[in-house]
């Protein structure tokens, strides 16, 4: 099947208004051919003019950007992730390793304030023991005052 | 010039991974492939509007855009094996 032999409602009978206006022709880069000034493609060679306004060519153009703007983001975002992982790893890994190295710290300050205090700390209770005031007791008490005193106060409970 | 489709080629079976290489390949045949569709359907209304439709000029661009389809079809076999 031939071109000829499609139904061109209005193709032939009016054409794009562009076509018809344009007076101002140019040379194909390609084949030398004459062009119009606003044609997209030469029709003797099919070469692309690149310097004429072409609305899919910009649209392709902007999409793809757009496309290559997305999958640079989402990668930049992947590997701050990786990043940050990796970052929150190492840190764990480090606090991880510590704590051994802290409990054996801790260990070795406690024996040694143990070794240095515990004296000073008897020291300290014995010197409190010994200086606490004694009760005074004459040598001579029996505690017969203590009856008397009872019996004058007419206590019958006390006994002697 | 071919413009009959043919049975994709052999596809050889891909290593397990699913490369990088192979990825940013696909993104570029796409790529090049919708540009060059959109070229052929726009050459083809240039010539339509102009009433200076060229057959064989058409037929070139297209077997042109056929490799490239080859091309991609080839990719996505081996990433889709891999």
């Amino acid at each position: 099947m031939s071109v000829s032999e499609f139904p061109r409602p209005h193709l032939t009978d009016s054409p794009t208004p562009e076509v018809l206006q344009t007076a101002d022709v140019q040379q194909c880069d390609e084949c030398g051919e004459p062009v119009d000034a606003l044609q997209r493609y030469c029709v003797n060679c099919g070469a692309h003019r690149r310097d004429v306004a072409d609305p899919a060519a910009r649209y392709l153009s902007q999409a793809s950007a757009r496309a290559r703007m997305h999958a640079r983001a989402a990668a930049a975002r992947t590997s701050a992730r990786s990043a940050r992982r990796r970052t929150l790893g190492r840190g764990t890994a480090i606090l991880i390793a510590l704590i051994p190295i802290a409990g054996g710290a801790g260990v070795l300050i406690g024996n040694s304030t143990a070794g240095t205090n515990a004296p000073a700390h008897h020291a300290r209770a014995t010197s409190q023991t010994t200086a606490a005031p004694k009760p005074k007791i004459a040598s001579g008490a029996t505690g017969e005052s203590y009856v008397q005193q009872q019996k004058s106060l007419g206590s019958t409970t006390v006994e002697p | 010039m071919r413009l009959r489709r043919e049975p994709a080629p052999d596809a050889q079976p891909a290593p397990a991974v699913a490369d990088a290489d192979l990825l940013l390949q696909r993104e570029r045949l796409t790529e090049r492939f919708a540009l060059m569709q959109s070229e052929l359907g726009g050459l083809f209304y240039e010539m339509a509007i102009r009433d200076h439709v060229q057959m064989d000029v058409l037929i070139a661009r297209a077997a042109v855009l056929q490799r490239v389809d080859e091309e991609l079809a080839e990719v996505e076999a081996r990433l889709a094996a891999g």
